[in-house]
């Protein structure tokens, strides 16, 4: 579960990136989790989407279909972050991050994406990278 | 690529480091910086490749074949002249400056109490 995510991340960085070390990638973060206990799986995720909104906006700006995925993609993590922190600071029950996420990032991500889906129909950030083959 | 009067970057650094020390492949050289750092610098996929690209592109690296039983999938990366060229001007440089603060007497730093 946590390499698929992992590799739908990777299919927003510049398509040559993806072309040339796409599946190096998956693979390196699946041993770096493979070998770190609780505390370091948490440090591989954090340090992986530090890394993911370094480097992976400059492709966003080369293609304009990434944009609108790639903001309600912000909103959605954002949203995530702020729940996960909320739940870590008042112990609330773990379904409380995923309840509460609906309704604070649904407003926004929804219309976006159905925004981003009637323009760009059929074209998702992983067969973009086909594409760029 | 840095001029190779200017600092490197510090993963361009690491990765040039942990290959001088032989032939790796894309895990083994972030475990290898890992541990030449002493655990003070760690880089993950996506920084560790964009700076193999850019090492490729400037034939400071070559991409080199592995051991026949290995993963298929895993590539193995080789410090081509030009890179240990590189990796020297920039410990040279290192040198240089701790040289002249030892000179200065700037270092080792006394700390204030």
């Amino acid at each position: 579960m946590n390499t698929q995510i992992y590799g739908w991340l990777v299919g927003f960085y510049p398509a040559d990136l993806r072309r040339d070390f796409g599946e190096e990638m998956v693979l390196v973060f699946a041993e770096e989790l493979r070998d770190a206990d609780a505390m370091g799986k948490a440090r591989v995720w954090r340090r992986a989407l530090g890394e993911f909104l370094r480097l992976a906006p400059s492709n966003w700006a080369a293609h304009p279909a990434l944009r609108v995925p790639a903001i309600s993609l912000a909103f959605a993590i954002l949203s995530l972050a702020t729940e996960g922190a909320m739940h870590y600071i008042t112990g609330e029950q773990a379904r409380y991050v995923f309840a509460s996420l609906l309704p604070t990032s649904a407003p926004v991500v929804i219309p976006l994406t159905v925004m981003w889906a009637c323009r760009n129909r059929g074209m998702t950030a992983l067969n973009l990278a086909d594409k760029d083959r | 690529m840095p001029q190779s009067d200017q600092p490197l970057q510090p993963a361009t650094f690491w990765i040039l480091f942990a290959l001088a020390t032989g032939d790796k492949h894309g895990y083994a050289i972030m475990r290898e910086t890992r541990k030449l750092s002493d655990g003070e610098f760690e880089m993950g996929p996506a920084t560790l490749y964009t700076s193999i690209q850019r090492l490729l592109d400037s034939a400071w690296i070559e991409e080199v074949s592995g051991p026949d039983e290995g993963d298929r999938r895993r590539r193995y990366y080789h410090l081509a002249k030009t890179g240990k060229e590189a990796l020297q001007s920039e410990m040279k440089r290192m040198e240089a400056l701790v040289r002249k603060s030892k000179a200065l007497r700037l270092w080792p730093m006394e700390s204030k109490s």
